[in-house]
């Protein structure tokens, strides 16, 4: 087995005064070198949260971690500089064109100028917004956003990645591109990716591993096959419902019966 | 049968602005007017009698006719322009969107909001006519004749406010509901303020007064007072008040007067919804998207002046996205066009003073203004600085500079503004007054910052910045006064005291906002 890339002991996120809201809960977590790992979870289970402490955007209060050896606390610094993260739904500069968001991030992660040049007109054409680079954000649409978003996580090329749920507001083929893409990172550039994503084909097709996490709490960890077979399911999306609860089909028109709907 | 929609609306906005009154709501605007107009007829009438004989020799002057018709014009152009103003700074597409995609049409939405709204305008509207007729009661006017002068001063100002919402509406379709048009709509809100407080000025310092006075050699400018409807009322109200009485007050003339004006409101609706339903609707032709224009001279000036590389891009990045703001610069405008308008209409001649003294009063605003866009992006914007190396301490610096780029050269066009206009200032002492406000200017773009990271605002409202200005105003009156108490006003020593008070607080605020920054989540 490779080095751990990500090693989490006990990291937990509480928030509010007396700590009321629990985020995140004794998560006891190794991602390794060089996989990709996805993480799965219904909304709110505190997916965001962990990749908010995984880059040091927020501070744990409990447990601790290391990120490429370093120390979540005491080596943020080093942290910040080797991990490139696609944001759930981040900000940006609606008044800046595509070009100069680049050059923004890159100024922010001190990528040499020469360097950054030719990445930021590189990445620009890979995602096919060459014609319109000098436009302003404002006026694009949330899919070309998301891939100049993608661009920036790229821009000072770090070895680890998050994406947090890059595919949501993507059409079809930029999905397909954005999957391809992170597959190429991981295979041919030797990234350690971490996404989520409630995609499920794409997390099937992406990830060598997958951790299931569940109102703060992790609830299963392993490759796709372990989890079939710890649940007994043929598909990973049966498995997945199996181990966070759906909801059940006849409560689903509950709703309508007090209207008395004939149709 | 189908619902009058305009009237479903009508009584939905006026839950909306009563949401607060509970069970009371239906009498929310009596409770407010009747006191008001209570109070007014209990004080005015009182206060005549001790004036009776100037009132009677004012309101046969030819002073009387002009006093009202300013009285009337102004708020005509006030209740003309507030809608304006209001509807252009607060985009409010999403709420019209949802209206729209249920079946009405577009003069229902804005004729149900100016009905809703109605009420609380006519409070205001009674009250300021009930002031003039309690103000003429002990003339001797007649019920009808007071009833009368209400209706007047009522279809005078809900033209004017009809006439403004459509407009407002008009405007707003063709700038579009874009990004881009929200940004067009809240730089005019700022634009069309500034000639109604230049209005608002010439008034109270007498101009336009003592030319309609004066009718020989004032020119046009009563004869274009007297075109406009909100002066056919003046006629009626000065007549009133010379032949007081109902049964021998009422001339044919006047009658016609009013009727006139019933007319010109009923057919300012009715154009107004034939525009509505016209030009309003919500698939406003979108703007084309905008284009970042090349690098010219002066980014690059600004680039080498923060030192080039990662941080001279940082700057100009962040200069970039506040300088393409429209908004931004009419603030800018809006804060040195205040300066200009009060140094030329109060401005004393002898006294620079004077205008040093409202720069204190100037700074704390524009220093506001223009800070007070580091956390407007939202929480998220300020991730992307959390989540890179260094990132709190990249954009404290980068702003900090931004700031004092834009900061600068606005204080010393504002301090130069009064000087020059003020004959009395060419002295060398004077002078001093530029570097000294530049580094008083410096010293609150430090202090503003700060507070903007400790309590950030993150949205666009005006009034939610208003708190973190008030700070500053506050802080800036408070040296200010104790300058005074202290016999310490207009010598060096007290500019100094003034100086170090605003770094030192400053400083400290700027410790705790950084704080504050790294630990937000
Ligand atoms: N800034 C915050 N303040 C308070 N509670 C928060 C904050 N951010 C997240 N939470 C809470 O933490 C929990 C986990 O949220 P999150 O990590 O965003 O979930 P996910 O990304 O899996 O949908 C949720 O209950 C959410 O309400
Ligand atoms: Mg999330």
């Amino acid at each position: 087995m490779s080095k751990a890339m990500i090693s989490t002991k006990e990291l937990s996120k509480t928030y509010g005064r007396s700590g009321k809201v629990i985020a995140l809960d004794k998560l006891n977590l190794e991602v390794y070198e060089g996989e990709t790992f996805g993480l799965l979870g219904p909304n709110g289970a505190g997916k965001t949260t962990t990749v908010r402490l995984l880059n040091c955007i927020i501070k744990p209060t409990g447990g601790s971690a290391t990120v490429g050896g370093h120390d979540l606390i005491k080596g943020s610094l080093e942290i910040k500089s080797m991990t490139g993260l696609l944001a759930e739904s981040p900000g940006l500069y609606e008044k800046l064109s595509a070009h100069e968001f680049l050059q923004f991030m890159g100024a922010l992660y001190d990528v040499p100028d020469d360097v950054l040049d030719t990445r930021t007109d590189k990445l620009i054409r890979l995602f096919g917004l060459h014609s319109r680079r000098n436009h302003l954000l404002e006026g694009y649409s949330r899919g070309m956003k998301q891939k100049v978003l993608i661009a920036a996580a790229l821009i000072h090329d770090p070895p680890l990645l998050f994406f947090d749920e890059p595919t949501s507001t993507l059409d079809p083929n930029a999905a397909l591109m954005v999957k391809d893409l992170m597959k190429d990172l991981a295979e041919n550039a030797g990234k350690t990716i971490v996404v989520c994503s409630h995609i499920l084909p794409i997390i099937e097709e992406l990830c060598d591993r997958i951790g299931i996490i569940n109102r703060g709490k992790l609830v299963a960890v392993g490759t796709i096959d372990e989890l079939l077979a710890r649940t007994g399911k043929n598909t990973l999306e049966k498995a997945y419902i199996d181990i966070t609860g759906g909801v059940q089909k006849k409560e689903l028109l509950s709703w309508r019966e007090l209207r008395g709907a004939k149709a | 049968m189908p619902r009058r929609k305009w009237l479903v609306l009508a009584r939905n906005s006026y839950m909306l602005r009563t949401s607060g009154f509970g069970r009371f709501r239906y009498i929310v605007p009596l409770l407010i007017g009747v006191p008001i107009v209570g109070a007014i007829f209990a004080f005015v009438p009182w206060i005549t009698n001790f004036f009776l004989d100037e009132v009677e020799v004012f309101f046969v002057s030819t002073a009387a006719i002009a006093l009202i018709q300013i009285v009337l014009f102004t708020t005509f152009i006030l209740f003309l322009f507030f809608p304006i103003s209001f509807s252009l700074n607060s985009g409010q597409e999403e709420y019209y969107e949802i209206l729209l995609s249920a079946p009405l049409r577009p003069k229902d939405v804005i004729l149900g909001k100016f009905l809703g709204d109605m009420p609380f305008y006519s409070v205001g509207v009674i009250a300021v006519a009930s002031v003039f007729v309690a103000l003429m009661l002990p003339l001797g006017l007649g019920v009808i004749q007071g009833t009368l002068i209400t209706l007047i001063f009522m279809l005078t100002f809900f033209s004017a406010l009809w006439i403004g919402v459509v407009i407002a509406a008009m405007i707003r379709s063709k700038i579009g509901s874009s990004t881009r048009g929200k940004d067009i709509g809240k730089a005019l809100s700022m634009a069309v303020a500034l000639p109604m407080v230049g209005l608002m000025y010439a008034l109270m310092s007498g101009t336009v007064y003592t030319a309609l006075l004066d009718v020989e050699s004032s020119g046009p400018l009563p004869f274009v007072l007297d075109l406009l409807p909100s002066s056919w009322g003046a006629n009626v109200v000065v007549d009133f008040a010379v032949s007081p009485g109902d049964a021998s007050g009422i001339s044919l003339e006047n009658t016609l007067r009013v009727g006139a004006m019933a007319i010109f409101f009923v057919g300012v609706l009715w154009a107004g919804t034939k525009f509505a339903d016209r030009a309003y609707n919500l698939e406003s032709q979108s703007l084309s998207s905008n284009l970042a224009r090349q690098e010219g001279v002066f980014y690059r000036a600004i680039r080498a002046i923060s030192g080039g590389g990662a941080f001279g891009t940082l700057v100009v990045s962040v200069f970039k996205d506040y300088g393409r703001r429209l908004e931004n610069v009419s603030k800018i405008v809006y804060v040195i066009g205040l300066v200009a308008l009060v140094t030329f209409f109060f401005g004393d001649a002898e006294d620079a003073e004077g205008g040093i003294i409202m720069m204190f009063f100037l700074l704390p605003f524009l220093a506001g203004f223009i800070v007070g866009e580091v956390t407007i992006r939202g929480k998220e914007n300020l991730f992307i600085y959390r989540k890179a190396p260094k990132g709190e301490l990249r954009l404290v610096r980068a702003r900090l500079v931004q700031s004092m780029l834009v900061m600068v050269p606005l204080t010393v066009v504002a301090t130069a503004i009064p000087l020059l206009m003020m004959s009395g200032a060419s002295t060398a002492a004077a002078y001093m007054m530029v570097p000294y406000m530049i580094a008083l200017s410096a010293a609150l773009v430090v202090f503003s910052l700060g507070l903007f990271l400790m309590w950030p605002v993150f949205s666009e409202k005006p009034a939610d910045m208003m708190a973190n200005v008030m700070i500053l105003t506050f802080f800036m009156m408070g040296c200010f006064f104790v300058t005074l108490f202290l016999g310490l006003f207009g010598e060096v020593n007290g500019w100094l005291f003034i100086l170090t008070l605003t770094s030192i607080a400053g400083a400290i605020a700027l410790m705790l906002g950084v704080r504050n920054l790294r630990a937000l989540e």
